[in-house]
């Protein structure tokens, strides 16, 4: 098992935006987590990775302990996000932006070049490696945040809405990214909205509706289920 | 023709021509005042050159940088006068005096961000100053230092000492930026959280970026004091003419460039010397226009804004 997380809560004052959720992630598959705006998968995020610290409950990734974790050390040990709302370092270029991913793991500025662009190319942006990443359009942006997570060297990623704005060519072309990334040998949890990628990428999927898990299980069975129908996909998306 | 077009398109070239100037400089300037404008100018680029890297590589502004400015100044000189360590000893206790000063005060203020962050080590520089004044016992208080001989005799070497330590800091400045230390300083500056989620420790790089700027600050505090051969706290704990006017030099210069101390400070100590000459008393108004000027029409500094017409030229 290299993700264990057992009854995940997050309380805001009153508010209790994680309730207890529970999911594992075996190695190697990829994860898909889905829900309506606002149930609470970008703070799920935030407490795997460290930016909140979790009200209750554990999380385990490799064994090992990560509710009192710090951003940087989870990194660190293998455990790298993306950001929904993207965060391009603007005034470093492309190529120097994933540099600053790779040195996580490489001191040497050299080497670290070396891993960053052979990242560029494996991911379709070795072209613009030069532009300044503030001048990217969202797609590339949406891609660069992959990019730069990659040459981290993660063992886990946490993929957070990278196809959202983008058109139906660049989704292609994401769903391409994300089986190449598992084919590396990487483990994925991905946020998604996107219905048709999520659906087609994912091993299995957690559905989250007001901080709580509602269902889990194959995209198949996800799908069918009356009560995400009810909660997320509408009564449409069923009869299709 | 080739070869020149080779070392005309160099991008060292205009490095090597300004160090060129630089050396044959006091052979050509024979006043004394003149020299002493020279002096100042590498005083401020150095300044400037330290500040930059924390404030506009690493994005955190200081409005303190006169607490390492003046713990380097008092340190050499008290070394020397109290227990008799060589001024050039000196140079170099003051530099580590203030890069292990650094620590504590990033500890404490780098909780702060923004603008708290910048007001907060003002207020370290300051309770520096008050315990230097008060401290008469060891510091001497009000009355100051006076040192007798300087750590060299003549204007002329003088300015040759101060034109090898500005160079070292910014050859150290260059090598830093370049290397994982200037990514991450730069990651931290252009997005925080992205940072953290990139396996950096910001605060600690934030430290590391500070002991380096305070480093090179107290070294420039020991060498003025060695300049004018005289200090108190009030000169070099002064916030609006040390740590203000660092801040300044780099922001006319242009911030996070290379070159923009160099620019800022020349740019400061003429219009400084100048608007005295013309204008006597006035001379603070002008420069204060000339800052508000330069912030309306050149908000990136005039190598900044220069960079964004002339493209790679710049980009050294």
């Amino acid at each position: 098992m290299l993700l264990e997380v057992n009854g995940l809560t997050k309380a805001f004052a009153g508010l209790v935006a994680v309730n207890e959720v529970d999911f594992t992630v075996q190695k190697g598959e990829i994860l898909g987590l889905i829900g309506p705006n606002g149930a609470g998968k970008t703070t799920i995020f935030h407490l795997l990775t460290g930016y909140y610290t979790p009200t209750a409950g554990t999380v385990l990734f490799n064994g090992k302990d990560m509710t009192r974790v710090t951003p940087p050390a989870a990194c660190r040990l293998g455990l790298t996000r993306t950001f929904q709302i993207v965060k391009p370092l603007v005034q470093l270029t492309v190529l120097e932006n994933v540099m600053v991913g790779a040195f996580a793991k490489i001191g040497n500025a050299k080497k670290a070049k070396e891993l960053a662009l052979e990242i560029l190319e494996f991911t379709g942006q070795l072209a613009c490696k030069d532009m300044l990443a503030g001048n990217l359009t969202l797609g590339m942006r949406k891609r660069l945040e992959v990019s730069r997570a990659l040459a981290t060297q993660p063992e886990l990623l946490l993929l957070d809405e990278t196809m959202a704005g983008l058109n139906s060519k660049e989704i292609a072309d994401a769903v391409k990214l994300i089986m190449k990334i598992r084919e590396r040998g990487i483990t994925l949890v991905v946020i998604e909205h996107v219905m048709k990628a999520i659906m087609s990428i994912s091993d299995r999927i957690v559905v989250i509706n007001y901080g709580k898990k509602i269902m889990e299980g194959c995209p198949d069975a996800v799908c069918n289920d009356q009560q995400v129908i009810q909660a997320y996909l509408g009564a449409d998306y069923a009869k299709r | 023709m080739t070869k020149w077009n080779d070392i005309l398109k160099n991008r060292h070239l205009p490095a090597v021509l300004l160090a060129l100037i630089a050396l044959v400089l006091p052979l050509v300037l024979r006043n004394e005042y003149y020299l002493h404008l020279a002096i100042l100018i590498l005083l401020w680029t150095a300044l400037g050159a330290s500040w930059n890297l924390l404030g506009g590589y690493t994005g955190q502004v200081s409005f303190g940088h006169s607490v390492f400015f003046g713990m380097g100044a008092y340190v050499s000189l008290l070394l020397h006068t109290k227990l008799g360590v060589s001024l050039w000893m000196g140079l170099l206790y003051a530099g580590i005096a203030a890069s292990l000063i650094a620590i504590p005060i990033g500890w404490i203020c780098f909780r702060l961000r923004g603008p708290y962050f910048s007001l907060s080590i003002l207020a370290f520089s300051e309770v520096l100053r008050l315990i230097v004044l008060h401290w008469k016992e060891v510091t001497e208080g009000a009355v100051g230092i006076l040192l007798i001989n300087s750590i060299v005799d003549s204007k002329v070497s003088f300015y040759y000492l101060m034109l090898i330590v500005t160079a070292i800091i910014l050859l150290v400045v260059n090598f830093v930026v370049k290397r994982k230390l200037g990514f991450y300083f730069i990651a931290i500056r252009d997005d925080e959280e992205a940072a953290e989620a990139l396996g950096i420790y910001t605060t600690r790089y934030k430290i590391y970026s500070l002991m380096i700027s305070a480093f090179f600050t107290g070294v420039m505090g020991s060498l003025f004091a060695n300049y004018t051969s005289y200090i108190d706290p009030y000169i070099v704990f002064s916030v609006g003419d040390v740590a203000i006017a660092m801040v300044l030099v780099v922001v006319l210069g242009g911030i996070g460039t290379f070159w923009g101390p160099l620019v800022g400070a020349i740019c400061v100590v003429m219009v400084n010397e100048g608007s005295r000459l013309m204008f006597a008393n006035a001379s603070v108004l002008i420069y204060g226009a000339l800052v508000v000027i330069v912030i309306l029409f050149l908000p990136k500094g005039v190598v900044g804004s220069l960079k964004q017409y002339t493209g790679k030229w710049f980009h050294a």
